[in-house]
């Protein structure tokens, strides 16, 4: 499904990605951690369409077509979802609203006719109990004065409508306590099949005892360093980084 | 000593017929009749004000003026067809309809009655000599310092008079509508008083259209006295492509716990400028200042605003929104006056602007006089683009650059008609600019 292949990328000169690698098949779920600061959102970013970032080397390949050669909304009508590590709030415009215009383009894009007002609400309001979101949220605008439990749980909620083929989830467990942890989990685990793909990106092994993953892989200093299966995660948990870090720099 | 008519000549070369002109108006023993003579004089002395006065350093409104003032009182209220006009069918109202100045008894419409209720033509009710008109009449219309209330005040010949007795709540509200015909020469004076009693309640929506694009200049000036406890909402709207050369004078006093809002909202308008004053005369009022102004084109509209607070106790909220694509202009300026024994005031103060293109112009200026101590005041003003990581969460979520950006426009812009209680009007103004937004 996606295939990441020696991707370089620098911001502003500072080169962030140094040869990432990665294979995603239908049905996986990878989970990504790695020190603060290591390129963890930058790769996020760059597979979402953020124009910051300057791709100096390497294929992006999504269904076999390649995915740095489109547009972002191109990609998201494609299937790709990025639930972001921070998500930007956006006065005035409300949830309902926007989450309509977007299902409306992604479901064009897929020969599917648009949804009327009354048949899209039905869709949000089953939406909304599958990721246990007040409804008084969606008639708020777009994450503006929500708390941060309230924004990831709205990135889930954006995920659950789209029903994207490759999610990709940027720390969207850090700070959530663990109800809520475990309706971002669970509305992953519902929307899992095996068609689709995750890309997790987090810093805690207690989200993946909610969403197993099929590998774990360690990024540091802008590439794969060490990839395993989901015992991977409890050895991280239980001895930090240091021992990766060494690993690597004497191999330098 | 030179004479009125040379003092106008050397303003405008071709104005020895404006002079004429004035001449001819009769000079009745009415309020209109009486104050025409000291506005005249005030008007020669004042003359057009050019970009070297402060007040209109931005907006060139001399330049209308470049072949004198030649008609002023000439053009009439030709017949018009109502299907010209958008009378807000969506609306139950009553409506008053004036073409090129002149009241159009069968274009209007007026289905609230109460007992001392009065919506109606302005030089009727001179000539019958209401009470109310003869007690506020020119009482607000700073005709001294102001060219175009001198003008106008010199000049009018009709407009709204709406007077509501106390304990009195129009029940809906009352369309004021200004058409200026095709062709329509020099300056249309149009003028307007509204008085309401104690305890009423009055909603006017003041609509201008022009029909066609080579239209008088519109001078239109709006008294409103607002009662002690009443509460009255003005709505000024002018949105069809049209919106030619206009300028408007609003001026109003409130009384004790009296509330007092105005929405401004500009869709276009070739050259706009929009004064606002509010004297708070009394104790625990609040006045509200909502503008919008949306300008594509070389659209041009300049908001002034005045709000006085001479009474302890009282509350001025303003905010106006500019969202400007091509070569429009948008300019606010927004003066906060607190005299010494108006303590415990809030007043405050914001104008934004979003620069959709780079050749449109915005200009802000916040003018704070504050003599009381005891206040909470604050301005702030913002301009800049559309925030680009806003952009792009959009359109991670599939929406192309342009829905991106229209929904983003429509949500800076929208803030300001939410604030409209209209219901029916306010879902056909987020309308229109939602037409304007994707056009
Ligand atoms: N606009 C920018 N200009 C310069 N450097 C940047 C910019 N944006 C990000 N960086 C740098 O890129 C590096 C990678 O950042 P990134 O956000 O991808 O890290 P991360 O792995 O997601 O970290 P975290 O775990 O803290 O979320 C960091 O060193 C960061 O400071
Ligand atoms: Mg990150």
């Amino acid at each position: 499904m996606l295939t990441i292949d020696n991707l370089h990328a620098s911001i502003n000169g500072k080169e962030i990605l140094k040869g990432f690698g990665l294979e995603v098949k239908p049905g996986e779920v990878h989970a990504i951690m790695g020190p603060n600061g290591t390129g963890k959102s930058t790769l996020a970013n760059i597979l979402a369409g953020k124009e910051d970032y300057d791709v100096t080397d390497g294929t992006v390949t999504f269904q076999g077509k390649d995915l740095l050669d489109m547009a972002p909304e191109e990609r998201a009508r494609e299937g790709v979802f990025l639930a972001f590590q921070y998500p930007v709030e956006i006065p005035g415009v409300s949830i309902a609203n926007f989450m309509k215009a977007s299902l409306n383009e992604v479901r064009k894009h897929r020969d599917l006719q648009p949804l009327d007002a009354v048949e899209f609400l039905k869709v949000m309001k089953e939406k909304m109990r599958f990721v246990e979101i007040d409804e008084k949220l969606m008639r708020r605008a777009v994450n503006e004065g929500f708390s941060g439990g309230e924004k990831k749980r709205n990135e889930i909620f954006q995920m659950a409508m789209l029903e994207p083929t490759l999610s990709i989830l940027d720390e969207t467990d850090s700070g959530l306590d663990i109800d809520a942890l475990r309706i971002v989990a669970n509305g992953v685990n519902k929307l899992k099949n095996e068609n689709n793909a995750f890309i997790v990106i987090t810093h805690y092994q207690r989200l993946l005892d909610y969403i197993v993953p099929d590998f774990v892989h360690v990024m540091y200093n802008g590439r794969i360093v060490k990839s395993g299966g989901k015992e991977l995660a409890l050895e991280l948990e239980a001895k930090g980084y240091d021992w990766i870090k060494q690993e690597v720099d004497a191999t330098v | 000593m030179t004479t009125l008519s040379e003092t106008v000549n050397a303003i405008h070369p071709t104005s020895q017929a404006f002079y004429e002109q004035w001449e001819q108006l009769e000079p009745t023993q009415t309020p209109m009749g009486i104050a025409r003579k000291p506005a005249m004089d005030s008007f020669a002395q004042l003359g057009i004000p050019t970009t070297r006065h402060e007040d209109w350093k931005y907006t060139n409104v001399a330049a209308q003026f470049k072949t004198g003032l030649t008609d002023i009182t000439n053009s009439t209220s030709n017949e018009i067809d109502a299907s010209q006009l958008n009378l807000f069918p969506f609306l139950k109202a009553n409506r008053l309809v004036f073409v090129n100045g002149h009241f159009s008894p069968t274009l209007s419409d007026v289905i609230d009655e109460a007992e001392g209720l009065v919506i109606g033509s302005l030089a009727q009710y001179n000539e019958l000599g209401h009470m109310a008109l003869r007690d506020n009449y020119n009482s607000l219309a700073n005709n001294y310092k102001e060219a175009f209330s001198a003008l106008n005040t010199a000049f009018a010949q009709d407009g709204a008079f709406i007077f509501v007795p106390a304990k009195t709540e129009v029940a809906h509200p009352v369309i004021i509508l200004h058409v200026t015909t095709e062709g329509s020469q020099g300056v249309i004076n149009s003028r307007s008083l509204i008085v309401t009693g104690r305890s009423s309640r009055l909603d006017v929506i003041e609509s201008h259209q022009y029909l066609g694009n080579d239209t008088a200049l519109g001078n239109q000036l709006l008294e409103i006295v607002v009662g002690d406890n009443g509460l009255v909402n003005y709505h000024k709207i002018m949105t069809d492509a049209n919106i030619g050369k206009h300028v408007g004078n609003l001026v109003a006093k409130q009384g004790n716990d009296s509330r007092f809002n105005t929405y401004v909202v500009n869709l276009a308008g070739q050259l706009v400028r929009n004064n606002m004053v509010v004297d708070i005369d009394g104790k625990n009022s609040e006045a509200g200042f909502y503008g919008l102004y949306s300008l594509d084109g070389v659209s041009q509209v300049d908001n002034h605003v005045t709000v006085k607070h001479n009474e302890p106790h009282c509350e001025s909220h303003q905010l106006f929104k500019g969202l400007l694509n091509d070569k429009s202009t948008g300019v606010f300026n927004g003066r906060i006056y607190v005299k010494q024994d108006a303590q415990k005031t809030n007043a405050f103060q914001s104008n934004k602007t979003i620069l959709l293109s780079e050749q449109a112009n915005t200009y802000t200026k916040p003018q704070l006089e504050i003599f009381a101590d005891d206040v909470k005041c604050s301005h702030g003003a913002t301009m800049g683009q559309i925030d680009q990581t806003m952009v792009f969460y959009l359109r991670a979520r599939g929406l192309d650059e342009a829905q991106a950006r229209a929904m983003l426009n429509q949500a800076f812009a929208a803030d300001v008609i939410e604030k409209i209680s209209i219901e029916p009007l306010k879902e056909w103004l987020l309308n229109q600019l939602t037409q304007q937004l994707t056009r």
